[in-house]
């Protein structure tokens, strides 16, 4: 199963030069192992030292932040779109 | 050796008279106070008498630089309008980057002040330290990028412009101090404060130096600094390097940070945010623009060649999008496009216009005004012609937009009646900004306590909430996002520390890519005195107690504003990011309060901190 994925705009450079891809995962967690899988070099960019979320980094499910849901075990369908957003203020 | 990357030269102009004077404030002043709003609130504090109305000729206005302004240090770019707000009744202040502040700089002087009214339109040029004035009766009526051309034209493109647009000419609440076609000082009312003076523009011409204590040590701060923005990964350089503020308009939406139609809606009401956002954007920029010598270059040119919205004109910032935006259903990039434009060119604060304009159309969707109030504008949600209809009047000064909105909010409220009061999304006079304190808790203290209520730019808990710290800040302990008590501490040394950025010269924004540590290495260098981030500490609170000061002496009392009640989550959302959430701002602003060594009640700076700050100018007034 794969679910549209869309980056942050900094992101794309690592995407080649693309904000959305498609990537396989039943759960957000999978997904976000896939997609650094596939792309190495946002793997610092999603985790931290300790291999947890960035705290910068904001997920969300179709309109729903995964933390209004099952946080990194949320379960994805076909269809789903997950958006990845930096969670920075200001401006 | 005397303090250096000053001038020790402020101007002082009489509009009334035409007397210009000049005085060396010394060092000590700029040791405590630094520059911008530092200086400029101990100057409006010790020479303007209290309760003067700030839209007579009583009233000073000032344009100040910093003594990092014009330097190495970097993003040491800006300027800062300070008086009394015509907005607020107290202290006003709006700081502005592009190319006018080390402009102002090199021309000679660190900031100059006006008082009286001139007898017609003058600008007042600021040439090798001397200021003059002459007759601006053929710039009055223009706006803001034929004003900057103008002068480009007639005295040569070397010079940098700060001037107001037709807006400030009416002396409009609204109108803001524009320089670069399109960088404005837009808060607090200052453009209404130029305008009623007379006073079209300021002109300024760089030719001078900045001489700074030790070049060399400036530089390698500066490279440390730039190698940590041009680390592999850092986020936030990249993001406000390649987009601008524009790059966090869809996730600042998603996450509920930008208001939503008016404050009362979430995502679900404006499920596609990235028509307005990052791309979308950087899709019709033509180039880039950044401020003197700022490796962020966050702001850029935009062009629309076709439809009924072309424009050619400054990129939309953030705080635009989303106030002309999300804040009205609009999601016509092209239409917030042409309104920031107006805006530019008119010379009025988008932040107060597009908010002004969410706030109608609220009352047009409950009724409060109707078809026949408006003129025939049909002011619903997301209907972008009238946005840019009822925005270009606010402009122009005609119809419904120039005679009911045209001041602002409040001045609305007042003139629509009592029924408008709830959708009136202001504290204090002044229109609230896109931050919402639903996400970011700490920035509803700021809101209510700093001395310009609803401001964004001040640096609060809120940083930590945002993930927009400053890296190496040294900070106490933050407990958590939804945890109001036990921020005392940690939201005071932020924003000691913002004061002292707005102070220098620097800009709030870079800063938070900035390691904490270089900016007191960098006035170390450029002033020739020991700053460490102790120092820097006690002059922020310094600078933080004279503001409230002012305010107090004005009869603001901070601790007695109230945000709306929809804005703190009464009654909380029941969708989106932050669902369910009701803000507690009286815990954090009290804990702020008692940190800062105010008195929590009233928020009334004690005797001993003030004494302990070298503020006894102050202790006669607070405390007998």
């Amino acid at each position: 199963m794969a679910v549209t994925v869309r980056v942050p705009p900094p992101w794309r450079k690592h995407l080649d030069d693309r904000r959305e891809v498609d990537v396989a995962g039943a759960t957000v967690a999978e997904l976000l192992a896939n997609l650094a899988a596939e792309f190495p070099s946002l793997r610092e960019r999603i985790y931290d030292g300790d291999g947890r979320l960035m705290s910068a980094v904001a997920v969300f499910v179709n309109q729903d932040s995964i933390g209004r849901l099952a946080g990194l075990e949320t379960p994805l369908a076909d269809g789903d779109r997950v958006t990845i957003l930096m969670a920075i203020a200001g401006g | 050796m005397e303090v250096k990357g000053v001038l020790h030269r402020i101007a002082f102009v009489d509009l009334g008279t035409g007397d210009v004077t000049y005085e060396d404030p010394g060092d000590e002043v700029y040791e405590k106070y630094l520059g911008g709003y530092g200086l400029g609130a101990y100057i409006l504090y010790t020479r303007q008498a209290a309760g003067v109305d700030p839209l007579s000729p009583a009233a000073m206005l000032g344009l100040l630089t910093g003594p990092l302004t014009g330097t190495d240090a970097i993003t040491g770019n800006r300027f800062i309008a300070v008086g009394k707000s015509p907005k607020t009744g107290g202290w006003g202040d709006a700081n502005c980057g592009g190319y006018f502040g080390p402009a102002l700089k090199m021309a000679g002087v660190d900031g100059v002040f006006f008082t009286g009214r001139a007898e017609k339109p003058v600008y007042a040029l600021v040439e090798d330290g001397q200021v003059s004035l002459h007759s601006a009766e053929d710039h009055w009526g223009l706006d803001t990028v034929d004003t900057e051309a103008k002068f480009q034209e007639d005295l040569g493109k070397e010079v940098r412009v700060a001037c107001i647009g037709p807006v400030g000419e009416r002396v409009s609440l609204l109108a803001a101090i524009i320089n670069d076609g399109g960088r404005a000082a837009g808060r607090s009312g200052l453009g209404a404060v130029m305008g009623s003076k007379r006073l079209k523009a300021v002109v300024a011409r760089p030719t001078g130096k900045i001489e700074v204590a030790d070049a060399d040590a400036l530089k390698a701060t500066r490279k440390r600094v730039l190698d940590e923005y041009y680390k592999e990964g850092n986020p936030a350089y990249e993001l406000f390097s390649n987009y601008g503020t524009c790059g966090i308009t869809a996730g600042s939406v998603r996450t509920g940070d930008a208001p939503i139609r008016n404050w009362t809606g979430t995502v679900h009401d404006f499920p596609e945010p990235e028509l307005i956002s990052d791309d979308a954007v950087i899709a019709t920029q033509t180039r880039k623009y950044g401020c003197w010598r700022c490796p962020l270059a966050c702001g850029g040119h935009v062009k629309i060649e076709e439809g009924p919205y072309a424009v050619e004109g400054h990129k939309p910032e953030y705080e635009t999008l989303a106030a002309f935006g999300s804040m009205c259903l609009n999601s016509s990039l092209a239409s917030i496009s042409k309104a920031n434009d107006i805006c530019n060119r008119m010379g009025m604060d988008t932040i107060a216009a597009g908010t002004t304009v969410a706030f109608a159309i609220e009352c047009y969707d409950r009724g409060v005004i109707t078809k026949e109030d408006t003129g025939g504008l049909e002011l619903t949600w997301g209907n972008h012609e009238a946005i840019v209809a009822v925005t270009e009047q606010m402009g122009n000064g005609t119809g419904f937009g120039g005679q009911v909105l045209g001041d602002g909010i409040k001045a609305a409220v007042a003139r629509i009646g009592p029924e408008a009061e709830a959708a009136a999304m202001q504290i204090a006079g002044e229109e609230l900004p896109m931050h919402d304190p639903r996400l970011s808790p700490g920035i509803g203290c700021s809101f209510v306590i700093d001395a310009t209520p609803g401001r964004h730019t001040q640096y609060g808990t809120w940083l930590e909430e945002a993930n927009f710290i400053p890296p190496d800040l040294g900070q106490p302990a933050f407990p958590g996002k939804y945890i109001y008590t036990g921020k005392g501490e940690n939201g005071a040394y932020i924003s000691n520390f913002g004061h002292v950025v707005n102070a220098a010269g620097l800009c709030m924004f870079g800063c938070t890519v900035t390691p904490g540590t270089a900016v007191p290495e960098f006035l170390t260098h450029a002033m020739g005195r020991p700053y460490t981030m102790g120092t820097v500490q006690e002059v922020g609170a310094r600078i933080a107690a004279l503001r409230t000061a002012f305010n107090l002496r004005e009869g603001v009392r901070n601790v007695e504003l109230k945000l709306p009640k929809r804005v703190l989550g009464i009654p909380p959302l029941e969708k989106g990011d932050t669902a369910g959430i009701t803000v507690d701002n009286q815990t954090e602003i009290r804990d702020y309060l008692i940190a800062m060594g105010w008195d929590p009640e009233t928020g009334v700076p004690e005797r001993e901190t003030l004494q302990g700050l070298g503020l006894d100018l102050v202790i006669q007034d607070l405390h007998g």
